[in-house]
C-alpha cells in the first residue's frame, strides 16, 4: 500500500489539501491505515498547541502596562492622523445633474434669490454686500477672483498640518508631512510656528514663516 | 486655571466616537498583539506594529459600526502590516519555499531543561522560532487566525500553492520538533 | 565675506494637460566660515501641479549637514526665502539637536509655493544660515530672525525637561519615568488646538459687534515680570490689538519679554491662541505698555466657529539686558490642565517620543548621556 506523503497529509490535518479526488483518495487511505491515522492525529494535535500557545502572553510581560502604553500611543497617533488628514481633504464629489434638472434649479435659485433680496431691509442689504466682498475660498490653489486684499492685510496662517504667509494671492507654507504631533503657535509681531519631533531624524524641529516689511 | 463648562452637543456626539474608538481598542488589543507578536517574534516590535495596525483601522472610522466584521477588517491590518514589516526589514521572500530539513543550530535551552521545569509553553515557544518567517506566518494566519488558505495567500502575496507548501512545512516540522521534545523526556525517565 | 553657495536645479516632475513647467531653483548660500556645512541636498520627490489659475509648486528637500567645529552644536536656524513668490515672507527651519564635532546631521525643508501660472519659469528659493548655538549657548549668525533668542529660550526649556526626568529616574526609576511619560503622552493626546491666522493692520474682518475683554493673568511667583493690566477687543472669533502693561520686578534690566495667551471659549474651552512678545528696555521697577495693532482670527473648524469670551495672559519668557533668560519652572507651570493647554516642550516631545519607538531602556540611555 502506498503512504501519502507527508505534505500530503499535514495538508489534510487542516482541510487544505487541495483537489477533490486527491481528497477523497488520501482520506480513503488514512481510514484504513493506523499508521497515517497516528501521523494526522499527531500533526492535528501539533495545531493545537499552536492555538493554544498563540492565546499566551509571553512569559514575564506585564500586560497591564503594555496595553496602558499602547492605548495612549494609539490616541496619541490617532491625533496626529486627524491633523494631516484635514490638510489632504479630499475634494468635495460633484453633483451631476441632467440638463434639464440643471436649468429648472437655476432658473428656481434665481427666482428665490431675487425675491429675497428685494425683501431684505436696507441695513442687512449692505452688510451681506460687504461680506461677500470679504469672502475668501479656503481652499489650497483656487485661483482667487475677489479683489486683491489690501496691501496693509498680510495674512499668516498656522494649522498643525502648515504654516504659511499669504501676500497678493500667493503664499508660501512650510508643511511638516513627517511630523510626530505638532505644537501650532503665532506671534503677534508677525510670526508663525509649529514644532514638532521629526518622525525619521527624532528632532525637535521648529518651522516658521514671518512677515516683515520689505 | 478655569474648568470646562458643560458639554455642547458637539462635544458629546464625539465624546460617544471616543467611547466606541476605547471599547474596540480595548477588546481587540490583546488578540491582535499576540497574533503580531507571534509573525515578528519580539515585544517591542510588536507593540510598534500593534499601534500602527489599531491607529491604520481606526482612522476608518465608518467601519466600527459592525463589531464582529471590524474586528475580522482589524485582523487583516494586522496581519497585513505584520507582514509589511518583515518585508521591510527582514527583507523576507514569502514566495519563496523553504526545505525541511531541521535547522543546524539548536534552541539555546535543551528539551530536557524546558520540560524537566515544567515549563512545556516555553519549549513550544521555541518551537515556532524552528519555523522560518514565512512558515511561521502562514501557520498563524492558517490555524490560529482562520484565515482560508486563499486569504493567507492574498494576505502574503504568494501563490495559494506556495502557501499550502508554507503551511504543510511549518505543520510538520512543529509536530516534529514536539515529537523531539517527548522522545528526549521519555529517554530522561527511562 | 566670500560666501560658500551650492546651486542646484531641481526639474520639478508632473504637469497637468496645458500648463506651464515651473522648476524650483534651490540656492543654498552659507558664509565661508560658517560652522555647519552641507554636504548634500537630496530634492527628494518635489512636484509641480497646476489648479485652477495657480501654479502649486512642492519642494521636500533633505539636506545633510556637517558640523565642521570640535564644539557640541545644540541647534541650527536657516532661513528660507522665495522672492518671487512671497516678497516680503520668508520661513525659517530651525533643529534642536545634539550634534557633536565633524558630526553630520539631516535637515528637512518641505515647502510648498502657490503663485498665478502666468509667472516665470524658474522660481529661485534661497536658504541660508540665521544662526548656530553652541552648547556653552555661545552663538554664530547674523541672527536676523532672532534665532539666538529662540534657540537659547528652547535649550533652557530642553534642560529643564531633561532635569525634571532624570529627577524622576533617581527618585523612582524607570517605572516612576515610565508612568510620567505616559501621562505626557495623554496630555499630549488631548490637547486641543487651533488654527490660527495673523492679520496685520487691525482691520475688522467680521460683522459680529465688538466688544472689550479685560487679561486675566495667571501669575508665576518667580517670574521677574509681572503683567499689571491688559485689554483687547473680541468680536465672535477674532481678537484684536490687545494693550498690555507689565513691571519689571526683578533687580535687572530686562531687554525682551514674551506673554502667552489662553483663549476661552463659551463652551469652557480653553487653547493656546499664541504669544504677545515684545522688546522694550524695562529698568528695575519700571512698567511699560505692550501695543500690538494685529488681529488674530480663529478660522472655522468643521461645524464649529469659535466664540471667544475671555483671555489669560502669563509670562512664558524673558531675556535680561545681558542677554541671561529666564523660563518657568515645571513648578511655575503647576497644574495638569495648564500644562496640558500650553503643550509640552520639544524636548519633552522628542523624549515621549524614544519612549514610543524604543521603549524605556532607551529613555533612560538618552537621558543619561546628558
Amino acid at each position: 500500500m502506498k503512504h501519502p506523503s507527508e505534505t500530503q497529509l499535514a495538508l489534510l490535518a487542516g482541510g487544505d489539501l487541495a483537489g477533490y479526488r486527491e481528497r477523497w483518495r488520501v482520506a480513503r487511505h488514512v481510514a484504513q491505515c493506523g499508521d497515517c491515522q497516528a501521523e494526522m492525529n499527531s500533526l492535528r494535535d501539533a495545531s493545537e498547541q499552536v492555538r493554544g500557545l498563540a492565546a499566551e502572553l509571553p512569559k514575564d510581560l506585564n500586560w497591564n502596562r503594555l496595553a496602558g502604553e499602547m492605548t495612549g500611543n494609539i490616541r496619541v497617533g490617532l491625533a496626529a492622523g486627524e491633523a494631516i488628514a484635514r490638510f489632504d481633504k479630499p475634494a468635495a464629489r460633484r453633483l451631476r445633474l441632467g440638463w434639464n434638472a440643471a436649468l429648472v434649479l437655476t432658473c428656481a435659485t434665481a427666482v428665490f434669490l431675487v425675491a429675497f433680496w428685494i425683501s431684505l431691509p436696507q441695513p442687512q442689504a449692505e452688510h451681506l454686500m460687504a461680506a461677500f466682498k470679504r469672502i475668501r475660498t479656503e481652499r489650497i490653489g483656487s485661483f482667487v477672483r475677489t479683489p486683491a486684499p489690501p496691501q496693509d492685510e498680510v495674512v499668516l496662517e498656522a494649522t498643525s498640518s502648515s504654516i504659511e504667509v499669504k501676500e497678493n494671492g500667493r503664499t508660501m507654507s512650510l508643511t511638516h508631512p513627517h511630523s510626530d504631533g505638532a505644537t501650532v503657535s503665532v506671534s503677534l509681531q508677525g510670526s508663525a510656528g509649529v514644532r514638532y519631533v521629526d518622525a525619521d531624524t527624532g528632532q525637535v524641529t521648529t518651522n516658521k514663516v514671518y512677515y516683515a516689511e520689505p | 486655571m478655569s474648568d470646562l463648562g458643560a458639554p455642547s452637543e458637539l462635544q458629546a456626539s464625539q465624546l460617544a466616537a471616543q467611547e466606541l474608538q476605547n471599547r474596540f481598542i480595548s477588546d481587540n488589543l490583546r488578540r491582535i498583539f499576540l497574533l503580531i507578536y507571534r509573525i515578528v517574534g519580539n515585544v517591542a516590535d510588536a507593540q510598534d506594529l500593534t499601534q500602527e495596525a489599531f491607529i491604520k483601522a481606526l482612522q476608518r472610522q465608518d467601519q466600527l459600526k459592525d463589531a464582529e466584521k471590524a474586528a475580522h477588517w482589524l485582523s487583516r491590518i494586522a496581519s497585513n502590516t505584520a507582514i509589511d514589516f518583515l518585508r521591510r526589514n527582514g527583507k523576507v521572500n514569502f514566495c519563496e519555499i523553504d526545505s525541511l530539513v531541521e535547522p543546524l543550530s539548536e534552541p539555546s535551552e535543551s528539551p530536557e531543561q524546558a520540560v524537566l521545569r515544567s515549563e512545556n509553553r516555553a519549549y513550544l515557544e521555541q518551537g515556532l522560532t524552528v519555523l522560518t518567517e514565512r512558515e511561521r506566518t502562514a501557520l498563524l494566519l492558517r490555524d490560529v487566525e482562520g484565515l482560508a488558505a486563499e486569504e493567507v495567500a492574498e494576505h502574503m502575496n504568494c501563490s495559494k500553492a506556495t502557501v499550502r507548501s508554507h503551511i504543510a512545512n511549518a505543520r510538520i516540522k512543529f509536530k516534529r520538533y514536539i515529537e523531539r521534545g517527548r522522545r528526549q523526556t521519555g529517554r530522561k525517565k527511562s | 565675506m566670500p560666501s560658500r553657495s551650492i546651486c542646484g536645479v531641481l526639474a520639478l516632475a508632473g504637469l497637468c494637460a496645458g500648463a506651464a513647467h515651473a522648476a524650483a531653483v534651490l540656492k543654498i548660500d552659507l558664509p565661508k566660515d560658517s560652522p555647519v556645512v552641507v554636504l548634500s541636498a537630496d530634492p527628494g520627490d518635489s512636484s509641480e501641479t497646476a489648479r485652477g489659475g495657480a501654479m502649486l509648486l512642492d519642494l521636500h528637500a533633505m539636506l545633510s549637514l556637517r558640523n565642521s567645529t570640535q564644539r557640541r552644536i545644540r541647534g541650527v536656524t536657516l532661513v528660507v526665502t522665495a522672492q518671487d513668490v512671497t516678497p516680503g515672507g520668508k520661513g525659517s527651519v530651525s533643529i534642536a539637536s545634539d550634534v557633536g564635532p565633524e558630526e553630520t546631521f539631516p535637515v528637512r525643508v518641505d515647502l510648498r509655493l502657490l503663485r498665478p501660472l502666468q509667472g516665470s519659469a524658474n522660481v529661485p528659493v534661497s536658504i541660508g544660515l540665521d544662526g548656530v548655538l553652541f552648547e556653552d549657548l555661545s552663538f554664530y549668525g547674523p541672527d536676523k530672525l532672532s534665532s539666538r533668542r529662540t534657540m537659547t529660550l528652547a535649550e533652557f526649556e530642553a534642560r529643564r525637561d531633561r532635569k525634571y526626568f532624570k529627577s524622576l529616574l533617581a527618585e523612582g526609576g524607570p517605572e516612576r519615568l515610565r508612568q510620567e511619560i505616559v501621562e505626557s503622552m495623554a496630555r499630549q493626546a488631548d490637547r486641543p488646538s487651533l488654527d490660527v491666522q495673523v492679520v496685520r493692520g487691525g482691520r475688522a474682518t467680521n460683522l459680529e459687534a465688538e466688544k472689550q475683554v479685560q487679561f486675566a493673568f495667571l501669575k508665576l511667583p518667580d517670574s521677574p515680570v509681572e503683567p499689571t493690566e491688559g485689554v483687547a477687543r473680541i468680536a465672535g472669533n477674532e481678537v484684536r490689538a490687545p494693550r498690555l502693561e507689565v513691571k519689571n520686578r526683578s533687580d535687572r534690566a530686562i531687554r525682551y519679554l514674551e506673554m502667552g495667551w489662553i483663549l476661552r471659549d463659551h463652551s469652557g474651552g480653553e487653547f493656546l491662541a499664541g504669544s504677545v512678545p515684545a522688546e522694550l528696555n524695562l529698568a528695575p521697577g519700571q512698567k511699560s505698555p505692550i501695543l500690538e495693532s494685529t488681529t488674530l482670527k480663529f478660522p472655522q473648524r468643521g461645524s464649529s466657529t469659535l466664540a471667544i469670551e475671555g483671555m489669560t495672559g502669563f509670562i512664558s519668557s524673558v531675556e535680561y539686558a545681558d542677554g541671561t533668560v529666564w523660563i518657568p519652572s515645571r513648578t511655575d507651570l503647576g497644574s495638569v490642565e495648564l500644562q496640558r493647554v500650553i503643550g509640552p516642550s520639544g524636548e519633552e516631545q522628542r523624549l515621549v517620543q524614544i519612549y514610543r519607538k524604543k521603549g524605556i531602556r532607551a529613555l533612560v540611555a538618552e537621558l543619561n548621556k546628558f
